[in-house]
């Protein structure tokens, strides 16, 4: 168990009270500045694919201040709330869907002396379980809109989240299987070696465990393709139909939450969490400079996590919807007997491979794993370079250059004129 | 749990009517589920406008699903009877707003036909590129909105930015981006110069490897694919016996296309395939075949257009025609192939400046008849894929 | 910092209790279901306050789900009419009254009877120690979760998978109480019973 310092260790401060309000101040601030930031860096991703570009005035850089200004806006506007609503718990729903991805991200590490409040020996189970309330808030908003659209989007809310948080789950104990802990610290400190070391190469269990995980936690945290339960073109906007202002605003700040309480957890859980690629981390930590590896590790790991985030942003904004039985089709037929595999696999994993036969396999891994994220930096480097894909075509620029616009000819506006 | 993309219906199933389904219900047992009747429109995000759709559904599975028209009801051929032959001609532009030049054009030749005028070489020629310019236009925003419906937001951008280009080039010939009432009886308002024809041209260099872009991104998308096919199919002979046209009848398998079959303008000179569903991912006439069937049109379009421009011979734009002319005792009817199908009009004259009777007979209108028949059993999911294969612009249903 | 976990504590208690109560008040499915899950997440915030993290943890997996469900359930059958609160019979009420009197004296009789072995804490021993001495049965000790995974498989492994069988039975139940007993539109060949077999009817 590594030593760690807490972000906000409020069990020594002076007067509990302080640091209660110091420690909701400063975390609150964390979760919107986070919150905020994914939604104007998804509105930038979403526009750079959809050859536009995305807020632009709103604060004198690339449109940084769109997301507090429409925070501002949020907070003005009126707090609808519909007649034949049940009203508490319609109020309440915001508060539910918001508190857990808040909670969650207590115990997540960012490095190995970074945790966010206070670190826990079983971090991984405690996540999970918190998360797994955030379903309650959005089933409740679709429930108590009293909306026949809300209440769509709560029942596939319900079927799909309690579904898929079953291979979610097995999936995520195969890495704490292997390492043998249910702390993220420990499980993170478990892959400081090199890129081969990653839970993900351990063993091949471990890396389709890594995919399954990734799907699962798509449709858990309702992003596309698995975002049945709002989606637009079916149930005008699910459970959220009947929310306006500052509560509507909530979910979307669990959402991003949550999303990146995800990606941190892919990081961690098989994606060397705070390690780089190299060992340059852990070599800091032998030689001592625990400060500047906790250091570097933070940056590595927001990194990782926010790499994750723009994947899932990427699949949003790339792939049409699931329908809903093709949505438990995967679940049920796919993911559940795959997770399952994968966790025994990897305990049997445990007990029968060594030696040269493991290094070979995580040597090998390791070379599929890193072609295949290099083939996808490669597929988005030509985006970005190659002109015409994604880049306005030259044609309008031409077009807007010329000096006049085509003139009609003379005969045809004689013609114009005579027909007035 | 059925097989993602396997018909609801299995084959030799007796499906109850809805009146047997409530009979049935009620000694379901325990676990009993109700019925619940849902609006889907007019103010629906997949509803393209006002369309009204009156589900009733059981959970996801949707049981009957009517149609509601009328939301967007302007009198369009009421008016017709009270303005002079000529300017009826931007009223047809609001009908389908998306092709207001197909529209125009199916009105001027009825109206050509009934006055006996007929329309100078080069406004034919001119008829024919802008028609299939704004088929183009029609089917890039059918294509975007179905990913949109499908839940891909960005084909739906991709389509626009084209478009945009269209309605650019369409601004440069006439002055307006959507409605542009370019067709006069007689021929066309304004004349296209060389540098607008060069820029059609550089328009189709940038737009044709375009498409090859849509179908790696939605056409053959491995989830686009099972939502949309062996969805809402409609067999060959139910697309005829409901008078269904354009890429819905074509999709379904049928080779009618009025430019090939009844060529009018200079369509007979020029080359082109008829594009029709092959059932390549599922069965004959589903969602995917009618999809399809717009994507490769705009191809064919592509096509027509070149030919077009090639060909496009000197001379005057249009025939002297005069404003309050008054057409013979008679009555006419005319159709085109508008990007939504079988465009007519039929107009009774009685030798005075107005039409005596003047009736449209829209596609859009006589396909979205069909909905009922395909959107029942069928899951909620699918409404907006069948919805948006059909691509009804409800400007021109209800008129 | 005394003060804090006090505080905490009876905040937790108060907020178990309350929504015991709600529980029993309230007519609403959803709104039980509500407080329910109020119950449930106090009861997890307490064995956290304890530094039993596990079992916070699975309470709040294992219970919160089984809330979902609850108000799954309660928005499924009570359909008519969303905003449904039923009335109970006073013969209810009365065998309620009587079954919670004999489950309170059950509890009670236990509580007292058992001899709690040594390293289980009471809540007030557990306040009274320090940190470090917290943190060998807190969330920080790291042989928590292993013993308590050792003994399901150890010493308890047959009442572990007794109740793991339990739980198959009553899934195999609902399934057939659920299993459809009219032939079910566009239900795939199979679900449907062959004609002439259908169960009994209501």
């Amino acid at each position: 168990m590594p030593e760690t310092v807490d972000f906000i260790p409020f069990v020594n401060w002076p007067t509990w009270l302080e640091g209660l309000i110091v420690m909701a101040v400063v975390y609150f601030a964390f979760v919107s500045v986070l919150a905020m930031f994914f939604i104007w860096w998804e509105r930038k991703v979403s526009a750079h694919m959809q050859s536009r570009l995305g807020p632009m005035r709103t604060g004198l850089w690339h449109g940084w201040a769109q997301s507090p200004a429409d925070g501002l806006k949020l907070l003005g506007k009126e707090d609808l709330l519909p007649d034949d609503a049940d009203k508490p718990l319609f109020r309440l729903a915001a508060y539910l869907a918001f508190v857990p991805a808040f909670a969650a991200l207590v115990v997540l590490p960012f490095s190995a002396k970074f945790v966010f409040v206070h670190e826990m020996h079983v971090s991984l189970v405690f996540i999970f379980g918190v998360l797994s309330l955030e379903i309650v808030g959005v089933m409740l908003a679709g429930w108590a809109s009293n909306s026949k659209w809300a209440l769509y989007g709560a029942i596939r809310e319900a079927c799909q989240v309690v579904s898929y948080e079953i291979p979610m789950g097995l999936s995520l104990l195969a890495p704490a299987l292997t390492v043998g802990s249910l702390s993220l610290a420990v499980i993170g400190a478990n892959q400081g070696a090199g890129l081969h070391e990653w839970l993900m190469f351990r063993n091949p269990f471990l890396f389709v465990a890594f995919f399954v995980f990734f799907i699962a936690s798509l449709a858990s945290c309702k992003r596309a393709p698995f975002d049945l339960p709002e989606c637009e073109s079916e149930l005008v906007a699910g459970f959220l139909t009947e929310y306006s202002g500052m509560r509507w605003a909530m979910f979307f700040f669990a959402e991003y939450t949550v999303m990146y309480i995800i990606g941190a957890l892919t990081a961690i859980l098989f994606l060397g969490a705070w390690y780089d690629p190299f060992g340059i981390i852990l070599g800091m930590e032998q030689a001592g400079q625990s400060w500047a590896a906790a250091v570097a590790g933070a940056g590595v790991m927001v990194v990782k996590g926010f790499t994750i985030v723009f994947v899932q942003m990427w699949l949003r904004w790339t792939l049409p919807r699931l329908r809903i039985d093709q949505v438990m089709y995967v679940c049920v037929k796919v993911f559940l007997p795959a997770s399952c595999i994968t966790l025994i696999g990897s305990a049997a994993w445990q007990w029968l491979a060594g030696g040269l036969f493991q290094q070979i396999t995580q040597i090998v891994l390791t070379v599929l794993g890193t072609a295949g994220g290099l083939y996808f930096v490669a597929l988005l480097a030509r985006a970005l370079v190659k002109p015409g894909q994604g880049i306005l075509p030259t044609i309008i620029t031409s077009w807007h250059a010329e000096p006049a616009p085509a003139p009609v000819a003379p005969a045809a506006a004689e013609e114009g004129q005579a027909n007035g | 749990m059925r097989e993602p993309g396997e018909s609801i219906t299995t084959p030799g199933m007796i499906i109850p009517d809805p009146v047997n389904v409530d009979a049935l219900r009620e000694g379901a047992g325990e676990l009993r589920t109700e019925e619940m009747i849902i609006n889907m429109g007019p103010q629906h995000p997949a509803t393209h406008g006002v369309l009204r759709v009156i589900l009733r559904t059981d959970g996801e599975l949707i049981l009957d699903a009517i149609p509601d028209i009328g939301y967007l009801h302007r009198c369009a051929e009421k008016i017709g009877e009270n303005v002079p032959y000529t300017q009826f001609v931007p009223y047809t532009d609001r009908m389908d707003y998306l092709a207001a030049m197909n529209n125009n054009i199916a009105y001027c030749l009825a109206v050509e036909k009934l006055a006996g005028i007929e329309a100078p070489p080069r406004a034919q020629y001119i008829r024919v590129i802008v028609a299939e310019m704004n088929r183009i236009a029609s089917h890039l925003v059918a294509w975007g909105t179905y990913g949109l419906d499908l839940g891909a937001f960005t084909p739906f951008l991709y389509a626009f930015r084209e478009r945009e280009l269209i309605l650019d080039l369409f601004e440069a010939l006439c002055g307006a981006r959507l409605t542009y009432s370019y067709m006069a009886i007689g021929g066309v308002r304004f004349d296209a110069t060389a540098a607008w024809c060069d820029k059609v041209r550089e328009f189709l260099d940038y737009f044709e490897p375009k498409i090859a872009e849509y179908n790696e991104l939605l056409s053959f998308n491995q989830i686009f694919i099972k939502r949309t096919a062996n969805v809402g199919v409609i067999p060959p002979d139910r697309a005829i016996a409901y008078g269904l046209s354009g890429p819905v009848l074509r999709g379904s398998g049928v080779k009618w296309d009025l430019r090939k079959d009844t060529p009018d303008l200079v369509y007979d000179k020029m080359d082109f395939d008829v594009c029709v569903g092959d059932g390549r991912m599922g069965k004959v006439g589903d969602c995917w075949d009618r999809y399809f069937v717009r994507v490769l049109e705009m191809v064919q379009s592509a096509r027509i257009i070149r030919q077009a421009l090639a060909q496009l011979p000197a001379g005057e734009c249009r025939a002297k025609v005069s404003r309050a002319f008054k057409p013979p005792v008679g009555e006419v009817y005319y159709e085109i192939e508008n990007p939504r199908g079988q465009l007519g009009f039929y107009i009774v004259s009685d030798g005075q400046a107005v039409p005596y009777r003047l009736k449209a007979r829209g596609p859009s209108f006589c396909n979205v008849s069909i909905l009922r028949e395909i959107a029942r059993d069928c899951l909620l999911g699918d409404i907006p894929a069948i919805v948006g294969s059909i691509d009804v612009v409800m400007g021109e249903v209800d008129r | 910092m005394d003060n804090l976990d006090t505080i905490v504590f009876y905040f937790l208690a108060a907020l178990a209790l309350v929504g015991a109560m709600g529980i029993l008040v309230s007519r609403n499915i959803v709104r039980t279901a509500m407080w329910l899950l109020a119950t449930l997440v106090a009861a997890a915030g307490l064995y956290f306050l304890l530094g039993a993290a596990f079992v916070g943890a699975i309470q709040l997996i294992v219970y919160a789900g089984g809330t979902l469900v609850l108000i799954i359930f309660g928005v499924m059958l009570t359909a008519k009419n969303p905003n449904v609160s039923y009335t109970p019979r006073t013969a209810e009420i009365v065998l309620g009254v009587v079954l919670c009197v004999l489950l309170a004296g059950a509890l009670i009789f236990v509580l007292h009877g058992t001899a709690w072995p040594n390293n289980v804490k009471s809540v007030e021993e557990v306040k009274r120690m320090s940190q470090a001495q917290r943190d060998l049965v807190g969330p920080n000790n790291p042989d928590a979760t292993e013993s308590t995974g050792r003994r399901f498989l150890g010493d308890y492994l047959v009442p572990f998978e007794v109740l793991s069988l339990v739980l198959l039975a009553v899934l195999i139940g609902a399934a057939y109480l659920g299993r459809p007993k009219v032939p079910v539109i566009g239900a795939p060949r199979g679900v449907n019973p062959p004609p002439g077999q259908e169960g009994p009817r209501k």
